[in-house]
């Protein structure tokens, strides 16, 4: 069994990944509004980097580092959009004198989250594990050649491979995208999915005594609106204009500091 | 907002608030059936299940096999598919009876034949902060077994469990008919990388001992793998399902297991 994996890109360093892509960013700056929005920020072609370890977590190579604190969720935590320095886990882990082990994955599910936890969190045996929830409508599965699968309702047939690690994405999977489609219909089913993976990853950390903490309750909101779990900054994007930015990261790590 | 479903609903509409003759595997038409072969009507004497009447099924308007549901405070809650319902074998002569009495522990038992490790954390989930039970047995099932609310050709939305048990050719169990195209299809492939049903499982033990660790309940898992653990020394009336002695067997493991003894 291998349930290790984060991203597809492993051992790399790239200039953009996920939804901050060169192509968006092209299409930011030919539009008046945003590219002034991207002046506003400060954000350049050049300005972030990310860099993945080998197994595909933007983060340091993993080993049983004692001192340390694990961050599990989605892009929200790898910190797309954002140079890794301004990230709220670099930022917590530093104010903490933590070593910071980011294994947030653009695009993962609640489900990637128990994965990744039930398998690194009683090896790396960190201090504290901070879980940040991500939209409760994906899932996550393995099927026979394709090794993981990752599906929200936004995710569209170019961007599958990018939630996949395996060869023969989108020919052989019909049946899981019919099977999403009918299972995301019923909240109850994504209530009870949330609910187990939370309850299952905290009871990981009771097995291994390691402090667990949530980031926010209930369902992350994927745009900044007046509620919700995310501390959305007014007008405060990453380098995509999509996710968090430096200092709504900022905001996360200043409440998570006050949760520890 | 869409009207959610009752997270705390145990079997379907026929199983509710009666009195049954027999249930699910344990049905007339397999009885008949085994009773008619030379070599399982010799097992059926043997084991004093020759003759009607010898177990009934008696469920609450929830749809287990147990009491109204209640916070009795002095209780124990036995979640499990089949085995800890007791199929095949009289109330009182269930694991989760026999445990509750030595104990002297009010029983609730939720065991729902069919079920999977899914459905025990759903009603952990919504039981077990009500109930407020001293201690909870978890029994896990087939780890291949999953449960998704979906749209029942009968029933309508409901939480359905699928497993091999649904979708083979089992007498009393085949309602592949009833299942959405797409659930069917889906759980073929889902079951053959062992990453699925590996994952789920511990997913759900682990958060059914989270929500006992929150409302301050003794934990018990009375195996750490699948229903194959659970040995069968005897059979019950349906020749499938553990009997009498088997039961027994397990209450003392159990006991053991809460006394600290093992």
């Amino acid at each position: 069994m291998n349930l290790k994996w984060g991203t597809l890109t492993s051992n790399r360093t790239l200039l953009w990944t996920g939804n901050d892509s060169y192509a968006k960013w092209k299409w930011h700056n030919f539009r008046a509004s945003s590219r002034n929005r991207l002046k506003e920020l400060g954000y350049k072609a050049n300005s972030i980097t990310y860099v993945y370890n080998e197994h595909g977590f933007r983060t340091e190579h993993l080993h049983d580092k004692g001192n340390s604190i694990v961050f599990v969720g989605c892009s929200f935590t790898e910190g797309i959009g954002v140079r890794f320095v301004d990230t709220y886990p670099y930022i917590l882990s530093k104010k903490l004198n933590l070593d910071c082990i980011n294994l947030g994955v653009g695009g993962a599910s609640n489900d990637s989250s128990f994965r990744i936890a039930s398998y690194w969190v009683p090896k790396l045996k960190p201090s504290i594990v901070v879980f940040q929830p991500t939209q409760f409508c994906r899932m996550e599965t393995y099927t026979r050649n394709v090794k993981l699968f990752n599906l929200d309702p936004d995710t569209k047939h170019e961007y599958w491979p990018a939630f996949c690690r395996g060869k023969g994405v989108g020919t052989d999977v019909q049946w899981f995208i019919d099977y999403y489609q009918h299972y995301v219909q019923f909240d109850e089913n994504l209530k009870l999915n949330y609910d187990k993976n939370r309850f299952a990853i905290e009871q990981i950390c009771r097995h291994n005594n390691i402090k667990f903490i949530q980031t926010h309750e209930g369902e992350l909101q994927s745009t900044p609106t007046a509620e919700g779990g995310w501390p959305w900054v007014v007008n405060d994007f990453g380098r995509d204009l999509v996710h968090p930015g430096i200092k709504s990261h900022q905001k996360m790590a200043e409440i998570l500091l006050k949760k520890i | 907002m869409k009207k959610l479903l009752n997270f705390g609903i145990g079997s379907g509409t026929e199983y509710r608030d009666c009195t049954l003759e027999w249930s699910r595997s344990d049905s007339h038409k397999r009885w008949t059936q085994n009773m008619s072969n030379p070599e399982t009507r010799e097992q059926l004497i043997e084991l004093g299940y020759d003759s009607i009447g010898g177990v009934t099924y008696t469920y609450n308007e929830h749809g287990f096999r147990t009491e109204h549901l209640h916070d009795k405070g002095n209780s124990i809650v036995f979640l499990g598919c089949s085995y800890t319902e007791g199929v095949g074998v009289r109330y009182e002569d269930t694991m989760a009876s026999i445990v509750s009495k030595r104990l002297n522990l009010d029983c609730i038992n939720l065991g729902i034949g069919g079920r999977a490790n899914d459905t025990s954390f759903r009603l952990a989930n919504y039981w077990l902060p009500k109930l407020k039970p001293r201690i909870v047995v978890f029994q896990p099932t087939e780890h291949s077994r999953m449960e998704i609310c979906t749209d029942d050709r009968e029933e309508g939305k409901v939480f359905f469990s699928i497993g091999n048990h649904v979708l083979g050719n089992q007498v009393d169990f085949n309602m592949a008919h009833r299942l959405n195209d797409n659930v069917r299809l889906f759980f073929k492939h889902y079951i053959i990388p062992n990453e699925n049903t590996f994952l789920n499982y511990n997913k759900n033990r682990f958060a059914i001992e989270n929500i006992c660790m929150h409302n301050n309940i003794k934990f018990i898992q009375i195996y750490d793998g699948g229903l194959r653990e659970w040995t069968t020394l005897d059979y019950g009336r349906d020749l499938m399902h553990p009997g009498i002695k088997s039961h027994q067997q397990m209450a003392e493991h159990v006991l053991q297991l809460i006394n600290g003894s093992k």
